[in-house]
């Protein structure tokens, strides 16, 4: 089972931006979403995440409001900013790079 | 997101704490019930669900506080908890932090109060107008009120030029009289300076333009806050100056003292008032005689004019107006006095900081004292370093557990930092208390002259960012060391064992080194303080070659009443005869030369049948006195005859020289019957020799002197000199009543006796010999302390070692031998460096020590003696303490 310490370096706040790019989440959500589109490869674990989420609400690229879960439930929401949209963008290219230049090389039948 | 939302969110995690810490405990309680939820619909039971899901999302206290980190504000609420824990730690131990805090906040005080002082007398600028633009007269109280009108008027260099008298008065008012100081000033004075009035209005030229004119006066502000409370009423009143009328026209600004350093004039009148502020000032007197110089002056440059052109510039004219002078209303005065009068100059210094007698007198005596107490100080960072280093040590355990579980090395050290800071904060606080009292007492010690020693003590920035940067270097200093020594130690050996450490073996080094240094700084303090009082004790032990018991002196000035010679010579006659009748007297005398002051004329001298040139010979003082002047002074005939009552104005001319004239003139051949001439006069035979006296200065190499009766050579201001059988103060009122029986209309001027008067002039040696003993004990006190502490410590931590010891043999002699010889150890050594450190910079300070080489081994030695002593008494307690050690309880002990 994949650790978060698995997760390349920084993918977490990517996969949150990502995650909430649709719409706004509470963070069991983000967890078990980035879970499902994973397969359930990709474990996020609460150690993390919370500390992420405030790491980025702090920076400003998500915002944070309390709402109701469909249960009825009291909840905090995390949501994109416009800043956050941006950052996303910025990530999302650099991890094309990033996957890109790894494929290239894991690829390759010359090594 | 813009950053003013950022700043926002961030002052809602810093001020809205436990609102964000209740919505992360929520969000997370949010997250496991969910977690548990989905653990129940996978299947299992509710114990296992709570379980697991506990077991997935970890510890939840870590979380939250990397939440709290994220925020960034974290280091806000931890400066807080430092402090908070700091204070608790220092509570914890109040010996230790009244030791600490006391040894610090004494440093530093003392260092602020020398340096307040320095800044009062050395360094403060006057509050007036372009201080920098003013130059003062270097010609103190010699330009006569005529002479003062031509230079105002007649220079093109000076955009104003003021004059002013400084007197002792009386006040009257609100029917309450007291002794206050005033000063007579031109009516310009407060334009030239610059200075406004607080309430009211200051003096304009009008109140000053005829003698008589306005009975006007301007309170200074201290004053009218002392005297009247600050009520604005007294404006438009009127007081009785020395029991004039005058009427207050207005109150001076706050800080402003006047153009003095050192006195501070309580009420400011126009010079043309001076007739009825100088009661004794007889009747023929007027502003308008050129012979009476009584003022000092003070001017302001043009734009643009430098003090040197100024200065050129006024003598031309000066100069000038000196030569008319003697050629006009001074040519009745002796050619040699003309010869004086014609070669004085005015010369012009920097008015800026204002004339202060005491800057001349102190300056260096100040900066020695500086350079004393920052020692002092720097001791006392070495002490509280090593208390610090004892109480870290005593916590390495402690901060190896926390290193161990996790706390950040910064974060303890930011710890430490905090008590450290704490323990600043606490001591400057504390400091600027005792500084402001501190001051006030050292000023204490300077010398009243004329009027007493006012000085602006009220700390300003130089003062205040003074005190704030020695503490910041303080702090440096001794925070420095432990924080450095703990944290560099490794965790693992320290939570391993207790003793033999090799951090803890560190530090008592370093503890060491700073006992050792200072031992060797307090040596040094120590022999600096034994030269100076040896140098003090010098000087009042000396042979002034008279007896200085029980001698009072009375100034007597006939010549202002308008006295011929021979008048004064009756009046002088019959004041002598009068005073030795009286009850308690033992003998009374004249003589014009004072004792031990300063401003004696000095006159060419010729000897007959000595091969020195008419015009080329040395000057030496003459002292005009009366018959029983050796008598009253117990001055030593050693050769010839005294003055008699027979040596009268028409009988053959003679004198007495004192010893050293003697030996220049005549060499060992008997001066008795040779002559000598002075002024115009010649074939004065010499009848007498007296024995060698200090006469101006105690310090001073014994000049030629002869004595002349005054019958012969009449002098118009005298000196009264009356030895009583008792307490020569307790006669003054009777002297008084004698000489006003002879003539009422001559004041008595000056009253003080001998002994005083050696004293005052000896205060310079007196202030540098006092407070360098103080410091010295204060340093002695602090070494003592690092001395007790060092070897305690060592004998706590060697109490298994020294059981042991003394299970195996009886050695308690051996055991206070073995913390003994390792506390003088460390006094050896920092003897062994003060020494050499104490030779070296005593060198610097030999201008100020009389009798005795700076390098003086027996003080220096008595100094190395006193440490030894003092640290062999603070190491025997613990040394004691260690003999006393229960071997069974010591093995027991780890």
């Amino acid at each position: 089972m994949g650790k978060p310490s698995d997760l390349v370096q920084g993918t977490l706040d990517l996969l949150i931006l990502k995650t909430v790019s649709l719409e706004p989440k509470h963070g069991w959500a983000i967890a078990k979403r980035i879970q499902q589109i994973s397969s359930e490869v990709l474990q996020v674990q609460q150690g993390s995440l919370y500390p992420a989420l405030h790491r980025l609400e702090q920076q400003g690229w998500i915002k944070a409001h309390w709402g109701e879960t469909e249960g009825g439930r009291k909840a905090k929401f995390y949501s994109l900013t416009r800043a956050g949209r941006t950052q996303l963008e910025k990530e999302l290219a650099q991890w094309d790079r990033l996957s890109t230049a790894i494929n290239l090389v894991v690829d390759t039948n010359e090594a | 997101m813009r950053w003013t939302d950022k700043l926002l969110l961030r002052l809602r995690s810093l001020f809205r704490r436990h609102e964000i810490e209740d919505e992360l405990n929520a969000e997370l309680r949010f997250h496991l019930e969910q977690q548990i939820q989905e653990n129940l619909a996978a299947g299992m039971t509710l114990e296992q669900a709570r379980y697991a899901a506990h077991r997935s999302i970890g510890g939840l206290a870590q979380i939250q506080e990397q939440c709290r980190d994220t925020r960034g504000i974290n280091w806000i609420g931890d400066l807080g908890k430092d402090i908070r824990y700091g204070l608790r730690i220092l509570r914890k131990s109040p010996g230790f932090t009244a030791a600490a805090v006391l040894s610090l906040a004494l440093g530093i005080g003392i260092n602020t109060a020398v340096f307040s002082l320095i800044n009062a007398v050395l360094l403060r600028t006057l509050p007036v107008k372009n201080p920098e633009r003013l130059v003062l007269f270097n010609h103190r109280n010699d330009i006569s009120y005529p002479m003062y009108q031509d230079l105002r008027d007649g220079n093109t260099v000076l955009s104003g030029l003021l004059c002013l008298f400084t007197i002792p008065a009386s006040m009257t008012a609100e029917g309450q009289t007291e002794r206050i100081s005033a000063e007579l000033v031109s009516g310009n004075y407060f334009q030239v300076l610059g200075v406004g009035a607080l309430i009211g209005r200051t003096l304009k030229p009008d109140d000053a333009r005829v003698p008589g004119g306005q009975p006007v006066a301007v309170l200074s502000n201290a004053f009218w806050r002392r005297r009247f409370g600050s009520d604005p009423g007294i404006v438009g009143k009127t007081v009785r100056l020395d029991g004039h009328p005058m009427t207050v026209v207005g109150i001076t600004p706050a800080g402003f003292q006047g153009t003095e350093v050192g006195v501070s004039p309580d009420v400011r009148v126009p010079l043309t008032m001076y007739r009825a502020m100088l009661p004794n000032s007889p009747g023929y007197v007027e502003m308008s005689n050129r012979g009476w110089t009584w003022l000092d002056l003070v001017g302001r440059l043009k734009d643009g004019v430098s003090r040197a052109q100024a200065e050129s510039a006024l003598n031309a004219f000066y100069v000038h107006a000196r030569e008319d002078e003697v050629h006009g209303v001074l040519k009745d005065i002796p050619p040699s006095s003309k010869a004086i009068v014609l070669a004085e100059r005015l010369r012009l210094e920097p008015g800026s900081r204002g004339v202060s007698e005491l800057r001349e007198m102190f300056s260096r005596q100040l900066w020695v004292l500086m350079a004393a107490v920052s020692v002092v100080l720097l001791i006392a960072c070495m002490n509280v370093a090593s208390l610090l280093l004892a109480r870290a040590m005593g916590r390495q355990r402690e901060i190896a557990v926390r290193l161990a579980l996790g706390a950040s090395r910064v974060r303890v050290v930011r710890q430490l930092a905090a008590e450290s800071v704490m323990l600043v904060l606490i001591a400057t606080a504390t400091s600027l208390v005792i500084a402001r009292w501190g001051s006030q007492l050292l000023a204490s010690f300077l010398p009243e002259r004329r009027l007493p020693v006012v000085l602006n003590l009220e700390p300003d920035f130089r003062v205040l960012g003074f005190a704030v940067i020695v503490s910041l270097v303080a702090g440096i200093l001794f925070g420095l060391a432990p924080a450095l020594q703990l944290t560099r130690s490794a965790v693992a050996p320290v939570l391993r064992a207790q003793t033999g450490l090799s951090g803890i073996r560190g530090s008592l080094t370093f503890r060491k080194l700073l006992t050792v240094a200072q031992v060797a700084l307090s040596l040094l303090l120590l022999a600096g303080a034994g030269l100076f009082v040896r140098t003090l004790r010098n000087l009042k032990g000396l042979d002034l070659g008279y007896d200085r018991e029980s001698i009072l002196l009375l100034d007597l000035i006939p010549l202002l009443n308008g006295y011929s010679d021979d008048q004064s010579t009756r009046f002088f006659e019959q004041v002598i005869e009068r005073v030795n009748q009286l009850a308690g007297v033992r003998s009374a005398s004249l003589g014009s030369m004072g004792f031990l002051e300063l401003g004696f004329p000095r006159q060419d001298i010729h000897v007959e049948g000595h091969n020195t040139p008419r015009g080329e010979e040395r000057v030496g003082w003459i002292n005009t006195v009366s018959p029983r002047y050796f008598n009253t002074l117990g001055i030593p005939m050693l050769l010839g005859r005294t003055f008699t009552v027979g040596d009268t104005k028409s009988a053959s001319k003679v004198a007495i020289v004192n010893q050293t004239f003697a030996r220049q003139y005549f060499g060992g051949e008997n001066p008795l019957g040779r002559h000598i001439g002075f002024g115009d006069t010649n074939g004065i035979s010499i009848v007498g020799v007296v024995r060698d006296g200090k006469y101006k200065d105690v310090r001073e190499k014994t000049p030629e002197l002869v004595y002349v009766p005054f019958q012969q050579n009449p002098d118009p201001a005298m000196t009264l000199q009356v030895r009583t059988v008792g307490d020569p103060a307790k006669m003054t009122a009777a002297i008084r009543r004698e000489v006003q029986t002879v003539d009422a209309n001559v004041p008595v001027y000056k009253v003080r006796t001998l002994e005083g008067q050696l004293d005052e002039s000896l205060s310079q040696e007196r202030l540098v010999a006092t407070l360098s003993s103080w410091f010295g004990a204060f340093a002695l006190l602090l070494a003592a302390i690092g001395l007790y502490g060092v070897p305690a410590y060592n004998v706590t931590r060697r109490t298994n070692e020294i059981g042991l010891r003394m299970a195996l043999g009886p050695e308690r002699d051996g055991v206070i031998w073995m913390v003994l010889r390792e506390a003088l150890l460390l006094v050896g050594m920092g003897v062994a460096i003060g020494v050499p450190l104490a030779l070296a910079l005593a060198r610097s300070v030999s201008s100020l020590l009389y009798g005795l080489k700076p390098t003086d081994p027996l003080t220096i030695s008595a100094a190395a003696i006193i440490l030894v002593a003092v640290a062999a008494v603070a190491s025997y307690l613990p040394a004691r303490h260690a003999s006393r050690v229960d071997p069974m309880m010591a093995l027991r002990y780890e």
